[in-house]
């Protein structure tokens, strides 16, 4: 069962020119100790939803649809998916409804009262497309109180000495969390129009301690005006209640770990090289020994030697510490190196996801086969390498239906009309697009 | 330095640019009254290197950051002007240069710069960028002229149809289109040589191949040696006919593109090699062979600069200064053993334990210029 499932997850960016859709129906399950690497190009979303997940996003920034559900305790998570079929389910007849109204509003010639109704249907159609979990608290209502009043009583007989019902309390208990959605981050920060909250007590308790984040660009990332110790001795209290002296052997245990000498706490950042101080944000984001990790593009700025130790380095803590990864990177031979699966994004969406020796062995997506050509290597034959024709679009107005058709070699009449479907030829391997079956019955379609 | 290999003492058949014994120092400003007393502080940014650039060959400058390859880049085109050494072209030393010939060889030896978006002027529309160096040596004198051959340039550059582009603005443009009238802008006045300094670095993966490309197509066109400086090895190999490894000012290993990547011989290529990741899952990685981390460019180390990182060092190295040594025809390397490496008869000084890389990482910080 997933520790992180992020689902059908919707994060725009409100600019002067309109909405750029940065993630756009994401959905994306990790499990404990695993490592996902997440490829794509400059502004296909990837660090937007690295952020999306650790609400660290700009003030501008609103999520419109979807769950980021963080399983704090587990127990919740195999009580999950009936309730979701179930609202799901529920919910369908109202979808079609409001799908066949906003149609007939559509073709019907515009009228000045017909405006705010489309605008509306709209909305209605994408919150029912896109869930959050108070549409489907609004779907399992009747569910929820049952579920309340079983509780409760449950808890006045427990209570009063009969400690047979114990069973059945916990039970009731994780069958309620999954009900009422509990341990979606959105649902816990979000505000009505959308945007996050920077703080609430519940997030906190989940940021840094259970997530935590190595971002782009250490240089960056660091207070140049504080040593570097006193950075990640302030994290550590800030989240826990230590003394100083405690919190600094912590920073002592952690410089170890990540290769450090220990003598080098009280140095500022200028003092460090560009690795020491990738070293030290990694340090930072284990001082609180969490569940998962996202290391976003973690060695992209460090020379190929410094880097290649690094991302050693960082599987060799996750091995260690039995953490969940998610490795962030544009560059797909750092991702093949180091995940157990990898998830191809593009503007926006995740194209293709898979384990990773079938992403590159059995490709079923046309736009993972252009990043694979794309790459030259230092072993092997050298081949010619083949660069996809045209541009990355702007997410401000992406091309209809499949978004990656106006570049894509294959793409026929349908890939322009009809959204694509996400198909699934192969166990924990999917793809969008119309014709993954075929790719993949060919036997993929990269040859390396 | 006076250890110089042959390929720099003859001036090989048909070599462009022949550069002996190049070297750049940068001094360091210090404090007021620091300054009276003792040596400046000096970076040694290039430190003694020798190579030859061949008619129609790519060359490749390899190495990590603040190895010198970019200041290289910069003295052959002469935006630095050397502290020692002599570039050769067509059989005066650059150095040398004043006025008309000056002009000229700014006119025959072209950059392409990193950043596509820092390199071109925004308020300049594409035909003014382009056409610019035409009209300063007076090349194409009408405008019909002009129009034409920057349109030529255009569509060699990749840029299609160019009559479109001309009237473009830089931001109106991707990164990749900004690159390539960079490169319309470098050919257009058929330079002898091209230097380019991380043409692709800033550029997207998918872009990134159409570019390689283009310089490639374009080298087989009009036969142009490039001069290209990269950090990243697998990008070399894919686009040079010869490499040169630099490392902390020196070249410390050069050869034919295939037989370096095959038979690396000097230490640090080998580790170089061995930490590039391999677009392959199943590529099964060693361990990376090398200690510690870059020395600073003030405190070079003393005999072999690798020594302090060099899992082969010994003795020697700390006091001696290694020769160039020819492994193979064209194939050099500046190692005491580089024979006994390149025929497998060398083992690593120790196992690159855990513990031996925590204790060289206690060393100074690198110093990034």
């Amino acid at each position: 069962m997933p520790l992180l499932a992020v689902r059908n997850l919707k994060t725009y960016f409100r600019v002067r020119a309109g909405w750029v859709k940065a993630v756009d129906g994401v959905n994306l399950n990790l499990d404990e100790g695993e490592t996902i690497g997440l490829v794509g190009e400059s502004g296909c979303g990837k660090t937007t939803l690295a952020y999306s997940i650790t609400q660290l996003l700009p003030s501008n920034a609103h999520v419109f649809g979807g769950q980021i559900i963080f399983d704090m305790e587990g127990h919740a998570t195999p009580y999950r998916p009936a309730y979701w079929n179930m609202a799901e389910a529920r919910a369908a007849p109202d979808l079609q409804k409001a799908k066949a109204e906003l149609e007939t509003v559509q073709s019907a010639p515009e009228t000045k009262e017909a405006t705010p109704r489309l605008e509306e249907l709209r909305r209605k159609v994408d919150a029912l497309e896109n869930p959050l979990s108070e549409t489907y608290r609004t779907y399992l209502a009747p569910e929820i109180q049952a579920l309340e009043r079983t509780v409760r009583d449950l808890t006045m007989k427990f209570e009063t000495g009969d400690k047979a019902s114990r069973r059945a309390l916990a039970e009731a208990k994780n069958r309620l969390a999954a009900a009422t959605q509990n341990g979606d981050l959105v649902d816990i920060t979000r505000r009505p129009d959308g945007r996050l909250r920077e703080y609430h007590p519940k997030l906190n308790a989940v940021r840094w301690k259970q997530i935590s984040i190595v971002f782009q660009g250490a240089m960056n990332a660091l207070n140049p005006v504080y040593t570097v110790g006193r950075q990640i001795i302030e994290t550590i209290r800030t989240h826990e209640d230590v003394g100083p002296e405690a919190a600094r052997t912590r920073v002592e245990e952690l410089y170890r770990l990540v290769g450090i000498p220990a003598d080098r706490i009280d140095n500022f950042p200028h003092e460090y090289s560009g690795g020491m101080k990738q070293r030290a944000m990694i340090a930072m984001a284990l001082a609180l020994s969490p569940r998962l990790v996202i290391a976003d593009e973690p060695t992209t700025a460090l020379d190929v030697i410094t880097a290649s130790k690094i991302m050693d380095e960082i599987l060799r803590i996750q091995k260690d510490l039995h953490m969940a990864l998610i490795i962030i990177s544009h560059d797909v031979s750092v991702v093949a190196k180091v995940a157990d699966r990898i998830a191809v994004m593009y503007a926006g969406k995740i194209v293709e996801e898979g384990p990773s020796a079938k992403i590159f062995s059995r490709t079923i997506h046309p736009y993972t086969e252009g990043l694979l050509s794309a790459f030259p290597s230092v072993v092997g034959e050298r081949r010619r390498l083949v660069s996809i024709p045209g541009n990355p679009p702007s997410l401000l107005s992406p091309p209809n239906a499949c978004r990656f058709h106006p570049r894509c070699q294959y793409a026929k009449d349908i890939c322009s009309t009809v959204d694509p479907p996400e198909v699934t030829p192969e166990p924990g391997h999917r793809g969008l697009c119309h014709f993954v079956d075929e790719f993949y019955a060919r036997g993929g379609l990269f040859r390396g | 330095m006076t250890e110089v290999g042959p390929a720099a003492e003859m001036p090989a058949d048909g070599a462009e640019i022949h550069v002996v014994d190049l070297k750049k120092y940068f001094d360091l400003r210090r404090g007021f009254l620091k300054s009276f007393r003792g040596e400046p502080v000096r970076v040694r940014a290039v430190d003694g290197i020798s190579f030859d650039i061949r008619q129609g060959e790519i060359l490749s400058l390899v190495g990590e950051s603040g190895c010198g390859k970019t200041t290289t880049g910069r003295l052959l085109t002469r935006l630095e002007e050397p502290t020692g050494g002599h570039i050769m072209f067509g059989g005066v030393d650059i150095a040398s240069l004043e006025g008309h010939a000056l002009f000229e060889f700014r006119r025959n030896v072209q950059m392409i710069f990193q950043d596509p978006y820092e390199s071109l002027n925004p308020r300049y529309t594409v035909f003014r960028a382009v056409s610019e160096p035409l009209i300063i040596h007076r090349i194409a004198t009408s405008l019909e002229e002009r129009t034409e051959v920057v349109i030529r340039a255009l569509e060699d550059a990749g840029l299609r149809p160019a009559q479109d582009m001309l009237d473009r603005f830089p931001h109106e443009l991707s990164g990749g289109q900004r690159q390539r009238v960079a490169i319309a802008r470098a050919i257009v006045l058929n330079p002898k040589v091209i230097v380019a300094d991380e043409p692709v670095s800033m550029l997207d993966v998918s872009i990134r191949a159409g570019v390689m490309n283009l310089m490639l197509d374009l080298r087989e066109k009009y036969r142009i040696p490039y001069v290209f400086i990269t950090h990243d090895i697998a990008v070399a190999r894919y686009m040079a006919d010869r490499i040169a490894v630099m490392y902390l000012g020196r070249i410390v290993e050069t050869g034919p593109m295939d037989e370096v990547i095959a038979h690396a011989t000097h230490p640090y290529t080998r580790a170089l090699l061995a930490s590039v990741p391999v677009p392959d899952p199943e590529h099964t990685y060693a361990q990376v062979p090398i200690f510690g981390e870059l020395p600073s460019p003030i405190n070079v180390p003393s005999g072999c600069r690798f020594r302090t990182r060099c899992v082969y060092a010994q003795e020697i190295c700390t006091t001696t200064v290694p020769p160039n040594i020819e492994v193979k025809p064209g194939h050099f390397a500046e190692c005491h053993f580089a024979v006994d490496i390149f025929e497998g008869r060398m083992a690593p000084r120790e196992a690159v334990s855990e513990a031996a890389l925590e204790s060289m990482s206690a060393g100074p910080p690198s110093v990034e210029p």
